[in-house]
């Protein structure tokens, strides 16, 4: 609570326009930002850029925090929709899928961790193919454990919506992984 | 058994998360117990979620970072931002002015322009109407036939 308090008090004087301010919200949150546009983006540049991104729209719109939401909810709600405009200016067309031999090698070859590497790489890739909306759902909840409610807030959507887009991501995942399960396991 | 199979598998997402109330966690056991395809996709779920929390150490920020973003943000403006008119607190007071203006120049513009319309006469009408339907088409067409007769109709020649 009290970090919320002076996270909003910083807001207002960079809203004034402190940079002094402004450097002492960066340095709290920027590894929880870096953090979220690199799970998003996987490309450590390119997260980084995301998050320069994001903290000058910190510092161009915190005048316009009206504190209906959480502080966090805003900053959460400003990347989400940066790394979505990107995504979709972007418009990467998802990598296909395939083992290339490395995981059916790997399995002959090297130790359990050289698997789990490489499962966590196909995990990677698949996560890449979902659709944006799902896949942000989907870090939200299972890598920043955000809960559905504070999800469906930065989203912007309903709760059921949370639920049916981390099922549809969910779904989608089994779907993309399961046919390179079973070649691994031929 | 589709659909119950499309709604124990919501159930098992939701389970997953520690969403899901006991009356529907009851309802997905019993599921379960006979459904050996959703038992498969319950575990390739847990499955999945626990690769998802072994995820690799996630890299750092470089230390360039701040002096980067201070540069950014002491950069002059290089042109009028539009869009933060979006976010603006101002927004439904101007939004709700332009709608006055733009009322108020409709029923300006109906008064101009109704003043400015001259309502037309009967004879023009009349001519416009005529040469429109082209009542002298069938005038050369011989007596017997179906043009001409019908012209006699239309200049009420016929009763």
């Amino acid at each position: 609570m009290a970090t919320e308090t002076s996270d909003l008090e910083l807001l207002a004087q960079i809203g004034d326009g402190d940079q002094n301010a402004f450097a002492s919200l960066v340095r709290r949150h920027q590894g929880r930002v870096f953090h979220l546009a690199y799970r998003f983006s996987r490309d450590s540049q390119d997260a980084e850029e995301l998050s320069q991104e994001i903290f000058f729209k910190v510092w161009k719109y915190a005048r316009n925090f009206q504190g209906r939401a959480a502080f966090s909810t805003w900053l959460y709600r400003l990347a989400v929709n940066t790394c979505l405009n990107h995504r979709q200016k972007k418009k990467s067309a998802p990598v296909p899928l395939s083992l290339s031999g490395d995981l059916a090698a790997a399995a002959e070859t090297a130790g359990a961790e050289l698997i789990a590497r490489e499962r966590e790489k196909l995990l990677e890739q698949a996560m890449d193919a979902l659709p944006v909306r799902q896949k942000m759902a989907l870090v939200l909840a299972n890598f920043e454990g955000k809960s559905y409610e504070e999800i469906a807030a930065i989203m912007e959507v309903s709760v059921s919506a949370v639920e049916t887009l981390l099922f549809r991501a969910r779904k989608n995942l089994g779907k993309i992984l399961r046919p390179l399960k079973n070649k691994s396991a031929c | 058994m589709k659909m119950q199979c499309k709604k124990a598998r919501k159930n098992i997402s939701l389970a997953l998360d520690s969403r899901l109330q006991s009356a529907g966690f009851e309802e997905l056991q019993a599921h379960l117990h006979g459904c050996p395809a959703c038992q498969d996709w319950q575990k390739e779920q847990q499955g999945l979620l626990e690769l998802m929390k072994t995820a690799p150490a996630l890299p750092q920020l470089s230390a360039g970072f701040y002096a980067v973003l201070r540069e950014k943000i002491n950069e002059p403006l290089r042109a009028v931002d539009y869009t933060a008119f979006l976010s603006s607190p101002l927004r439904p007071v101007l939004l709700r002015a332009a709608m006055f203006l733009l009322l108020i120049f409709s029923v300006l513009a109906g008064f101009f322009l109704s003043g400015r319309l001259d309502a037309p006469s009967v004879q023009s009408v009349a001519a416009d109407f005529n040469q429109a339907m082209n009542l002298d088409a069938f005038a050369d067409l011989p007596a017997g036939s179906f043009g001409a007769v019908y012209e006699r109709l239309l200049q009420g020649g016929l009763q």
